[in-house]
């Protein structure tokens, strides 16, 4: 007696299996049935990706993020395994569509299978809830900031909208609570769900499939094996497609860790982009958001429960006679059909404006070369206080931030600046290089230096003559050679180099201490010039930040209120550690 | 056969890349990752030629992700002899307690199973498979440097974990 009789005389499995092989597929085995078998084996690639995302996920607001991060980056075949959990889900958004549209087409959906409708489309939202949670596990921003819109959709429901919320975030802001409830939500309610629903579709299965009213129901087949081929051409099919896109991507995207404190250009994933686009619509803006947000999807998720019994056309007529089919159902479709036309069409019209909005496009690359920083960073390991404290401790990263927020209402350096002519401040690209010191030399007063500022006309031209004939008899203009003497001595002083005795220095005594300090010594106390030794270097960008007018950059009256317009200072508005930051990052960039 | 062989192919294709990711545990940059890592643990004036001292093992700890700067990892037993410095793991091979000085100041003594050792690291009596597990140390500067790492337990054989 083989292990297989001995089973079966327990269990009666071969029967089970053979019920289920040889079920017969009146009217033959067609591609237009494959649809479910292929969200059922999208399902297993979904389960099994996911027990092991679990294995080395961990949901918390600090650790999302970084474990995520070691899954795609360090662990063997994690980005793969990550790529195909996330392109796999919007497979099953994508199946889904089919088998529905497959379902309605062909009519299953009237008597006698309306509970397998009911099923279906039970499965249809566990599906989306699937995957608007599992959107926000990674604690990126694109997840972050998506589903922040989505719960505050939720807030905006009259009644309940308040409770519904803050039971979905877990308290009124986003944290760790927010991130357990949807992973639970993601990895034990869902799938709960999914299998009591898949359960009962199967138990109670009284009907099987729905043939078209064109095909030859005297032609049977069994479900084994040709069916069964070709729903297994397709499963493969889905899984090329899915690896495919995952290979593509190199895994899944990351963008960078979750700050709720940035201004990012949030987008939902593509299948709820139609919804996005419609709450642009003015006729959704204020009191009617919910009406858009909420009211529509319910209007067609009624239809789509009720359809069963607004087509009757399965019953006959009272005098007998078989109601038309196809032709009729049309007309109950047609609204289905306009309704997904028109959400093809917001979704493109999404798009386009994306594709077509630069301020759109510009925040956009902003947000993914700080991903890429993040990523790169994270790469040697994250803090314990998380991604974000690791990001905002970069100098590279938070001094831009620092300098966009701080600086560059006025100054401009190289990329991050005022709009195009509306610098108030000397543009600090090139500065504390010798080109930016012959440029001040030659005209300080161009509109990219002290053209705009107070100090406009305080210092005047090393190269032309003064206006003035009196002035420009006395006037020697530098020679080229003496310009570059004093270019080299003042990039050596930002260099936190001394220069003593050298042929700039000497110049500097000569041409330029009757108003500027150096070492705090002038000639004219009274002059608002600044100190040279030192200038450009690490510390005087400092002090100058902290306060212009403390005398160790410039003298006190440089802070004078009457002077409308001087740099504030920046002591008491920055961190320490911050005006650190940027200090360096300011001296690190206008070197480049 | 043909659906067989479908069948066959898919069930590789998503269970291949789930036993790669399933075994993968290594970190790069953790600890046990076979690199030498030279760790300052004290001065070698502080040590007393003759008689063995327990020193802590402060460094950076990763732990998969998260890297945490100066924590304990865990410490080692060193003993001077003259200008050099011998160094053991203070983790006992047989099932990784902590080895601690014997009352007699001059063996080792494991507090879990009764393992013994001689001043030299030789396992004596008791059930530890192997004598304690020696480190590389160097004295840089009048400090002492260890290579710290960590060991397989409960076998005969040194591996390193």
């Amino acid at each position: 007696m083989s292990l297989g009789d001995w089973l079966n005389e327990r269990t009666g499995h071969r029967a089970l299996v053979r019920d289920a092989l040889d079920e017969p597929v009146a009217g033959g085995a067609r591609w237009a049935y494959v649809w479910g078998s292929a969200l059922t084996l999208s399902l297993v690639i979904q389960v099994v990706t996911g027990w092991l995302l679990m294995s080395a996920y961990s949901p918390s607001a600090t650790n999302a993020w970084a474990s995520v991060h070691h899954i795609t980056y360090t662990m063997r075949a994690g980005w793969l395994i990550r790529g195909v959990h996330h392109f796999g889900a919007q497979a099953m958004v994508v199946l889904l569509a089919l088998h529905l549209g497959q379902t309605a087409l062909y009519g299953a959906y009237r008597k006698p299978r309306e509970m397998n409708w009911f099923f279906g489309l039970g499965l249809a939202g566990v599906t989306l809830g699937f995957a608007l949670t599992g959107y926000l596990l990674p604690w990126d921003q694109k997840g972050y900031w998506a589903t922040r819109v989505a719960t505050n959709i939720a807030g905006t429901i009259p009644g309940i909208g308040a409770f519904a919320q803050d039971l979905m975030v877990g308290g009124s802001e986003y944290g760790h609570m927010t991130l357990t409830r949807f992973y639970t939500l993601h990895v034990g309610v869902l799938p709960a769900l999914t299998v009591a629903l898949l359960a009962a579709r199967a138990l109670f299965r009284k009907h099987g499939i729905t043939p078209p009213s064109s095909a030859d129901t005297t032609k049977v087949d069994l479900f084994y094996p040709r069916q069964v081929g070709k729903d297994l051409a397709v499963a493969l099919v889905v899984m090329v497609v899915v690896f495919g896109l995952a290979l593509r991507e190199h895994g899944a995207p990351l963008d960078a860790p979750a700050d709720a404190a940035s201004d990012y250009p949030a987008r939902p994933e593509w299948y709820f982009l139609a919804l996005f686009e419609l709450l642009k619509f003015k006729y959704f803006h204020g009191a009617l958001e919910p009406v858009g947000a909420v009211g529509v999807p319910t209007v067609v998720i009624g239809y789509l429960l009720l359809l069963p019994f607004i087509d009757r056309s399965a019953t006959p007529r009272a005098d007998g006679k078989p109601r038309s089919t196809f032709g009729g159902r049309l007309l109950f479709l047609l609204p289905l059909l306009l309704v997904f036309l028109g959400a093809g069409g917001l979704t493109l019209k999404s798009l386009r404006a994306d594709a077509g909005d630069k301020e759109f496009q510009d925040s956009r690359k902003v947000a993914s070369e700080r991903a890429n920083r993040a990523i790169a960073l994270a790469k040697a390991g994250i803090p314990p206080e998380g991604p974000l404290a690791m990001l905002r401790s970069d100098p590279e990263t938070r001094g831009a931030e620092l300098f966009e927020k701080s600086c560059a209402t006025c100054h401009r350096l190289g990329k991050i600046g005022p709009p195009e002519g509306k610098d108030t401040a000397p543009d600090l690209t090139g500065w504390r290089t010798k080109k930016w010191v012959t440029a001040v030399l030659h005209d300080p007063d161009a509109p990219n230096l002290f053209g705009k500022t107070p100090f406009k006309e305080q210092m005047p031209s090393f190269v032309k003559p003064p206006a003035d004939a009196e002035a420009a008899k006395m006037f020697t203009a530098l020679k080229p050679e003496e310009i570059d003497e004093i270019g080299t001595f003042l990039v050596a002083q930002a260099n936190g180099e001394k220069g003593e005795g050298s042929p700039g220095e000497k110049l500097v005594k000569q041409r330029c201490t009757s108003c500027h300090r150096l070492d705090g010594k002038t000639d004219d106390e009274e002059s608002l010039a600044p100190e040279l030794r030192g200038w450009g270097s690490v510390a005087w960008t400092d002090a100058q930040i902290a306060d212009p007018g403390s005398g160790k950059t410039y003298p006190k009256g440089a802070m004078d209120p009457k002077l409308e317009g001087h740099m504030p200072a920046f002591g008491e508005k920055l961190s320490e550690k911050d005006r650190k930051i940027l200090s360096q990052w300011v001296w690190n960039k206008a070197g480049e | 056969m043909m659906v067989g062989v479908g069948g066959a192919l898919w069930t590789a294709a998503l269970l291949v890349p789930a036993g790669l990711f399933a075994t993968s545990t290594g970190t790069p940059g953790a600890q046990g990752s076979g690199k030498t890592r030279w760790i300052r643990v004290g001065r070698l004036d502080d040590l007393a030629a003759g008689e063995p001292k327990r020193l802590q093992i402060v460094a950076d700890e990763r732990d998969a992700y998260t890297v945490t700067k100066d924590q304990t990892l865990g410490s080692v037993w060193l003993m001077r002899e003259g200008n050099a410095v011998k160094a053991w793991s203070a983790v006992c091979p047989h099932l990784g307690c902590s080895v601690d000085l014997g009352s007699d100041k001059k063996s080792f003594s494991c507090p879990c199973h009764t393992s013994r050792f001689a001043i030299s690291g030789k396992a004596e009596s008791g059930p530890s498979p192997r004598d304690m597990d020696p480190l590389e140390a160097r004295v840089v500067d009048g400090f002492v440097e260890v290579d710290f790492r960590r060991f397989r337990t409960g076998i005969t054989e040194r591996k390193e974990a």
